[in-house]
């Protein structure tokens, strides 16, 4: 494919119009104050309102659900810093030293520095996308259905290392969403699965439904039954503008965490969480102040959000150069370009490029707000955390309903949302977590239907997959992922 | 174009329910026919996308609706007609009254990097490679599949069958090199022959197919199978047929007056590779009515149908 800079500028034009920066504006601030609010996580803040963005132009819906992304991902660190409870998982890094220096009366000194790495971090990958998603674009337009299984799979591995706590119940999960990947004609030969002669279910689970129910109806569902009332402990939030010299001082750590983030979004299925996390990591083996990572130090909050958002632009690359979310939320976002009619995938860099440039450019409009709005807004944005819980709960689930029914006009998506709620919450409450299941809720039907492609194009010859040389790498590099975590574990005992 | 004074104005918004996804190739040709009708019933006619099993949801909420002619909905007469066969719904042509914009052809494509430079030459190389040669469709309950079927079981061919979720990847695969051949409806090729991707070699009609932007007309495939039968896929606006005789006699009055000429739909259908057909009333059952046969058997052989469909008068073609 041909990289000219004219298509990047093609959806500059879109720009002209002040409603895409107003839509981006709304997205940031509607995103800041969901991932600030304890217990609405990023991923539930985008499925709730992918609904509504129905009836807006793609580029318009894409510039306000971008906005609600970065904004998500960045309003998460507030409560962690404050409460120590992460707004969103992906700020989960963000309390180790985040809340200590709230305890120290340095709030605002936190999420000052907290939003001048998000934004760091946010501009990393914009530029990383930018430039990387074309390019994985013309690579994978030779992707042929074999390869698209090794990738597939590599997606479904990951579920296996990325579930928090126990391995065997992330698995378990995923499972799950396999099955109900399941339900529906067969994608091949129109054969009924589990449709129970239910027309609604012919062409499978709705997605958005299962997903708005997983993430925000069963969440509302375990915020009731948890009597646990948020002590707060009143924080003047001051001094929020970082020096100069302070930023220049965590720029090391800044830019080794970028490089983390954006690497690890752009795995499929990995996403912000487990991005910062590693950052974290990072930082306790090469920071200077190692040592000190926890008491409360700057480094200890700029590298994992950093890293966060910096995963953001990486985990839209596989979402929109192979159509394979990067993560839970991009997996939503997805659903968001689907129903635009709009098929994520190598085809869309040759179709739609205004479309794609255009996401490239609400991106970078988006981080620019969350900085702006973090740093001007960050006091009000902390009084959130105080909001009770009997305004909170309602409001969502209204969100929750209306969206799941405007999505198709059908009151049978509201049984599926009622259903997964209730399903996702019965799981959490035991201990699994719902990602696993709404990655193999995309990622199963993705991986039948290639393998079973494959299998026709090549007349039924399994050996197709590792006779092309992209399929057969992709497919060590799913084993690697399978097998390496527990042989590493048992080299070590041996030691 | 204020008060040409037909007889049914209507007071509030008309409901048209398109039983598919927005975007989609009955999505477009409904919008676009709705804009030409708004003008005019001086009246909004709001489309509301309702998609899932197979379009069959959303005509029911059309059919519940009752509402004496406000809510309408729109698709595929073979989709309609066949609903009772296939054991969707419970409802058939005469409960509808149709008023059709456009009929899409399938057409039958070849990769640009393939050596098929016509029809006869696909053909020949069918005949002299059998199962070898690898043909893109959306699935068994696609138009692309029929079309395949049909010149299969005309010209006695066999090929080497590759399924697709929709006509569009089917189409993708097909101009990335996947796949050699691809029979899906024109409107979901257009894209890829005016870049260049794919060759098309036949419109499965007995009239070439002109599309705009494109020089050559694409030859019909009764040049190399003269007998070939074949059955455009009519799509349209279907109106409950107990809806207001006024209801009824102005949209006749409309079709009649401008969308039998409206150039407005005959710009649509060329820049979408289809082809401007409006008809409505009994014309159009009757030009509709191949299709849904063929359809309706098809799915009767394949033992997808619940019922026979010479139990709703439709007999094998």
């Amino acid at each position: 494919m041909e990289l000219s800079f004219d298509l990047y500028l093609a959806g500059l034009s879109y720009f002209a119009n002040p409603v895409m920066f107003l839509f981006s504006l709304l997205g940031v601030f509607v995103g800041i104050v969901f991932g600030a609010l304890p217990g609405l996580t990023a991923t539930m803040t985008i499925a709730v309102f992918i609904p509504f963005t129905f009836g807006v132009p793609a580029v318009q819906s894409f510039a306000f659900l971008l906005g609600l992304y970065s904004g998500a991902v960045y309003g998460g660190s507030v409560s962690a810093i404050l409460i120590n409870i992460p707004g969103t998982p992906s700020a989960i890094a963000t309390g180790f030293d985040g809340y200590p220096m709230c305890r120290q009366g340095r709030a605002g000194e936190a999420i000052g520095i907290s939003t001048i790495a998000s934004g760091l971090g946010g501009l990393f990958s914009v530029v990383v996308l930018t430039f990387a998603a074309p390019f994985v674009a013309s690579i994978a337009l030779q992707f042929s259905a074999e390869e698209y299984v090794g990738i597939t799979l590599i997606g479904l591995s990951i579920i296996a290392i990325i579930s928090p706590g126990s391995t065997v119940k992330g698995l378990m999960a995923g499972i799950l969403g396999l099955a109900i990947g399941t339900v529906g004609l067969d994608p091949i030969g129109s054969f009924p699965r589990m449709v129970f002669n239910t027309p609604e279910l012919f062409d499978g689970v709705s997605e958005i439904p299962v997903m708005i129910g997983m993430y925000g109806l069963s969440e509302m569902l375990i915020q009731i039954s948890d009597e646990q009332h948020l002590k707060i402990v009143s924080q003047k939030v001051k001094n929020v503008l970082p020096s100069f010299r302070t930023v220049v001082g965590l720029l090391p750590s800044v830019v080794r965490s970028s490089l983390v983030g954006v690497a690890i979004g752009a795995v499929p299925a990995a996403g912000g969480s487990i991005a910062s996390l590693v950052a974290y990591g990072q930082e306790k083996r090469f920071s200077r102040k190692s040592d000190l990572l926890g008491t409360g130090i700057p480094e200890g909050v700029a590298a994992p959000e950093a890293a966060n958002n910096a995963s953001t632009g990486g985990a839209l690359i596989p979402m929109m150069t192979l159509g394979i979310p990067g993560d839970p939320m991009t997996a939503v976002l997805m659903g968001g370009l689907i129903i635009q009619g709009l098929r994520p995938g190598p085809m869309l860099f040759q179709q739609q490029m205004p479309f794609v440039s255009s996401i490239f450019i609400s991106l970078l409009v988006s981080v620019v707000f969350m900085t702006v709005l973090g740093l001007a807004g960050a006091r009000y944005f902390s009084r959130l955390i105080s909001t009770p819980k009997r305004f909170l709960i309602p409001a969502v689930l209204l969100f929750c309903l209306i969206g799941s029914y405007a999505i198709n006009n059908s009151m049978f998506d509201i049984g599926v949302l009622v259903v997964s709620g209730i399903v996702g919450f019965v799981l959490r409450k035991f201990g699994f977590p719902v990602a696993p299941v709404i990655l193999g809720l995309i990622l199963g039907p993705m991986f039948e239907s290639n393998l079973r492609r494959s299998l026709m194009l090549s007349q039924g010859n399994w050996s197709t997959f590792v006779i092309r040389p992209i399929s057969l790498a992709f497919l060590l590099v799913a084993l690697c992922i399978l097998v390496g975590p527990p042989l590493v574990k048992l080299v070590r005992r041996r030691q | 174009m204020v008060g040409e004074g037909y007889e049914w104005q209507p007071s509030r918004p008309v409901k048209l329910i398109v039983p598919w996804e927005a975007g989609g190739s009955t999505d477009r040709s409904a919008r676009t026919t709705a804009g030409i009708l708004e003008e005019y019933l001086n009246q909004r006619v709001v489309v509301v996308n309702q998609g899932g099993a197979s379009g069959s949801v959303g005509t029911k909420s059309a059919l519940d609706a009752n509402d004496g002619g406000m809510t309408w909905t729109a698709g595929a007469v073979k989709d309609l007609g066949t609903y009772k066969v296939r054991g969707l719904l419970d409802t058939t042509l005469e409960e509808w009254r149709l008023y059709l914009n456009v009929a899409m052809p399938g057409l039958v494509s070849v990769n640009v990097d393939t050596p098929y430079r016509g029809f006869g030459e696909l053909l020949h190389a069918f005949e002299a490679n059998p199962g070898g040669i690898r043909v893109a469709t959306a699935g068994v309950n696609s138009a692309g599949h029929t079309s395949i079927e049909l010149i299969r079981k005309y010209a006695g061919i066999e090929y080497r069958n590759v399924t697709y979720d929709g006509g569009n990847a089917a189409v993708i695969a097909t101009a990335g090199g996947e796949t050699d051949v691809v029979s899906q409806l024109s409107i979901e090729q257009v894209d890829m022959i005016r870049s260049g991707q794919l060759r098309p070699l036949a419109v499965l009609a007995d009239k070439p197919l002109q599309i705009a932007g494109v020089v050559e007309p694409i030859p019909p495939v009764t040049n190399w199978i003269p007998d070939f039968e074949s059955a455009p896929i009519y799509f349209g606006l279907f109106v409950p047929a107990d809806s207001p005789k006024e209801v009824l006699d102005t949209l006749d009055a409309i079709w009649e007056d401008h969308m039998l000429d409206s150039e407005v739909l005959r710009d649509w259908a060329a820049d979408n590779a289809v082809v401007f057909d409006p008809a409505y009333g009994d014309e159009a059952l009757r030009k509709a009515m191949p299709m849904v046969a063929l359809e309706a058997w098809l799915k009767f052989d394949s033992g997808e149908a619940v019922i026979n469909p010479e139990e709703i008068g439709i007999s094998r073609p």
